[in-house]
């Protein structure tokens, strides 16, 4: 018996969709990575060209450069590098000269784009989960998230991390945006971190969901451009919008989304959600679930769905 | 039949006897099963937005309607649980909630509380997709793809074993008392989601906690060989024999994963620990001491950590810049200089060439020194004594505090 894949057992979960091959017409990527893609990012927009990394269960990390030219898009595979093992995350240097990678080898890697060399700058007790790159006024750093507990700060010219935070559980989420980091711990633990000077926690939230977290993001205050809040994403089909200091209470809630219509005798099937991506301009998020469908959202006090 | 309009706004004078509708609130189709169970079903937004008066309100609840219509799952909706409930009906709710857990096709290996913001039940512990997967390539590429089948097997069939008890625990007294029981020692506790007291080394005295291996606590538990926690459970996902005392009891007698199948009991490298009991430091620790061991670095508590990505002299000064947080200190407002700890500001050579910790730098690096809190208490009155009793020598390194 397999989760993954062909379905004997008794309890048998929904994988993929029966519908149609791009339905809707979305350009696709050329030389795709032979397995699941586990994460993507955009270059920043300190180079003048856009690229897209992808991080994947091929032990692969892929960088193509995507061209629109009207409305085609084209996308050329520049260039891959290799893992030992599947690769969980990828973030890109405030500058877009370097990807940094990370993987279940326990490793992750830092690419130099301009020299094409690969190497190591993290190491964990187990697979690595989360990766992000941090830039504050007085340090830069990379933080990577581990099943092993910890959360660890590397600053890339030694090969011992800086810091190490000790977490109660393991890291199943994490987003970084200065001075803010957020990470979603199993077991339901949310630690808020603040980063000027130096990491430091924050403070613990009280988890919003019931269910086991998948994936996180943090969001700005539309005026100030700072961060004040995050979306919280779990298996049970349920975003939790939550502010650090909310004013009001009520100012905190939860949507359901990627849920199937279900029969009025049955039970409806309930998707997890797994990453969820804010507008850096307006107040619009992305959430994208294991029912296949992304939808996007508009945070007021409440989300209705565009 | 129409929507109640003054429903939606939160302030409907005529009730359940309203010849309108009332969304997520009975109805005929869920009266009969309502009855049965007492569960009530005040709707699925959260509460605030109810009370709020929020302008929005309107809006937002007739898309909810309109979802929950498309759902059709009216007769399933999950209550939204406050303090103010009892114990029986929260009960209630967890059987609705384990109902839809099934039937839903939810992801099965997750934790699970039945209120929000409130701690997770005892026996059910978190595993990802990722990690599962990450399991099954490693396999693959053992070439032994059979070994990941059948521990993925047994992991799933523990976890919908226990979805489904929780279900039917209407028909199983003992356990109902279990769940009863466990609700009431959260309740003592306030509903904190810190319900994981600091991790209880087998020879200090066991906090008392939802959470510790006693069988009689156990939701799930017999005193099966099996059930003897953990220490299975521990077997299965990390083979850790001495977190063994902390494990929740997960395993309850009768699961079908035999003892053989701990395919992912390599100490250290486990992914599968037993769950949050196996750091056993407390989630949301409310700024005790122990809470902030678990977030100061370098007091490597866990076993499964090795020493020596701390351990190295250059290192340390630079951990030791900002080391531990003070206990019962948490941090001040975003933004603003922080009290608590020693930061200097960095050095352009990156974090911490700074100044060392007040308390002095632990010696040559070394972070081997117990924290006070798990000390036993003849193990404290030994070293604070003059000299070591003969037979009563502690075999622990001494806490950090006490070594001038």
């Amino acid at each position: 018996m397999s989760l993954f894949g062909t379905q004997n057992s008794s309890f048998s979960l929904p994988f993929g969709s029966t519908a149609a091959h791009n339905p809707m017409k979305d350009f696709e990527v050329q030389s795709p990575p032979e397995d699941s893609v586990s994460c993507m990012k955009f270059s920043p927009a300190a180079l003048p060209t856009n690229f897209l990394v992808g991080a994947s269960w091929d032990n692969t990390v892929r960088c193509w450069e995507i061209q629109a030219q009207g409305n085609q898009v084209h996308t050329v595979l520049r260039a891959q590098q290799s893992h030992q093992g599947p690769v969980l995350g990828v973030a890109w240097s405030e500058d877009g000269t370097k990807i940094f990678s990370a993987s279940c080898d326990k490793t992750a890697k830092m690419w130099d784009l301009n020299t094409n060399q690969f190497v190591q700058v993290a190491q964990h007790d187990a697979p690595i989960r989360t990766i992000h790159t941090i830039k504050a006024p007085n340090y830069t750093c990379v933080m990577t998230g581990s099943w092993d507990k910890t959360l660890k700060f590397w600053d890339l010219r030694s090969a011992n991390p800086m810091m190490t935070i000790q977490l109660p559980e393991r890291v199943y989420c994490a987003d970084v945006v200065y001075p803010m980091a957020v990470v979603g711990l199993a077991g339901r633990g949310i630690i808020i971190y603040q980063l000027q000077n130096q990491p430091q926690e924050f403070k613990k939230i009280e988890p919003p969901l019931k269910y086991q977290h998948r994936c996180i993001s943090i969001f700005n205050d539309m005026k100030k451009n700072e961060p004040t809040g995050f979306a919280l994403g779990s298996i049970e089909g349920r975003v939790a919008i939550q502010y650090v200091q909310a004013t009001n209470p009520k100012d905190n809630f939860t949507f359901k989304c990627h849920r199937s219509n279900g029969t009025s005798s049955s039970v409806q099937d309930i998707f997890s959600v797994n990453d969820i991506a804010f507008h850096p301009a307006h107040g619009t998020l992305a959430t994208v679930g294991s029912d296949g469908r992304f939808s996007f959202w508009i945070k007021m006090q409440a989300v209705f769905r565009l | 039949m129409g929507i109640c309009q003054f429903f939606m706004r939160g302030s409907c004078k005529f009730g359940s006897s309203c010849r309108y509708e009332h969304p997520g609130h009975q109805t005929n189709a869920n009266r009969q099963y309502a009855d049965q169970y007492k569960v009530d079903h005040r709707s699925e937004y959260s509460t605030q937005q109810r009370q709020s008066g929020n302008r929005y309100e309107v809006l937002q609840g007739q898309q909810q309607q309109q979802q929950q219509q498309q759902a059709g799952t009216q007769h399933l909706t999950t209550v939204n649980l406050t303090k103010q409930h009892s114990n029986a009906d929260i009960v209630n709710a967890i059987i609705t909630e384990s109902r839809v857990w099934e039937e839903s096709h939810m992801w099965p290996l997750s934790c699970y509380a039945y209120m929000k913001e409130g701690p997770c039940l005892s026996g059910f512990n978190d595993i990802s997709p990722e990690e599962l997967r990450c399991q099954a390539y490693e396999c693959v590429r053992e070439g032994n793809f059979a070994k990941y089948e059948q521990a993925a097997a047994g992991l799933l069939s523990a976890w919908c074993g226990r979805i489904a008890k929780l279900r039917d625990i209407q028909h199983d007294p003992d356990a109902r008392q279990r769940l009863l029981s466990e609700i009431e020692e959260h309740r003592r506790a306030g509903f904190s989601p810190d319900l994981l007291l600091p991790p209880a080394d087998p020879r200090a005295t066991p906090a008392p906690s939802a959470f510790t291996a006693g069988t009689t606590r156990s939701l799930f538990g017999g005193t099966t060989a099996f059930g003897g926690g953990g220490a299975t459970g521990g077997s299965v996902f990390g083979g850790q024999a001495n977190v063994a005392a902390v494990q929740p009891a997960i395993p309850f007698g009768g699961t079908v994963v035999p003892p053989s199948a701990s395919v992912f009991g390599k100490p250290a490298q486990s992914l599968f620990p037993a769950g949050g009991a196996t750091a056993g430091t407390s989630l949301f620790g409310q700024g005790t001491f122990a809470s902030s061991t678990a977030t100061t670095l370098g007091l490597q508590t866990s076993p499964q950590q090795r020493p020596s990505l701390l351990g190295s002299p250059p290192v340390a000064p630079g951990n030791a810049g900002f080391g531990s947080q003070q206990p019962g200190g948490v941090p001040s407002l975003f933004g603003q200089a922080t009290a608590t700890t020693t930061a200097a500001p960095f050095s352009r050579s990156g974090f911490g060439a700074a100044s060392p910790r007040q308390e002095g730098a632990p010696a040559a690096g070394e972070d081997s020194y117990t924290p006070l809190d798990r000390l036993t208490a003849a193990e404290l009155e030994q070293y604070r004594g003059e000299k070591f009793a003969s037979g009563k020598i502690p075999t622990r390194p001494p806490p950090r505090e006490l070594v001038s």
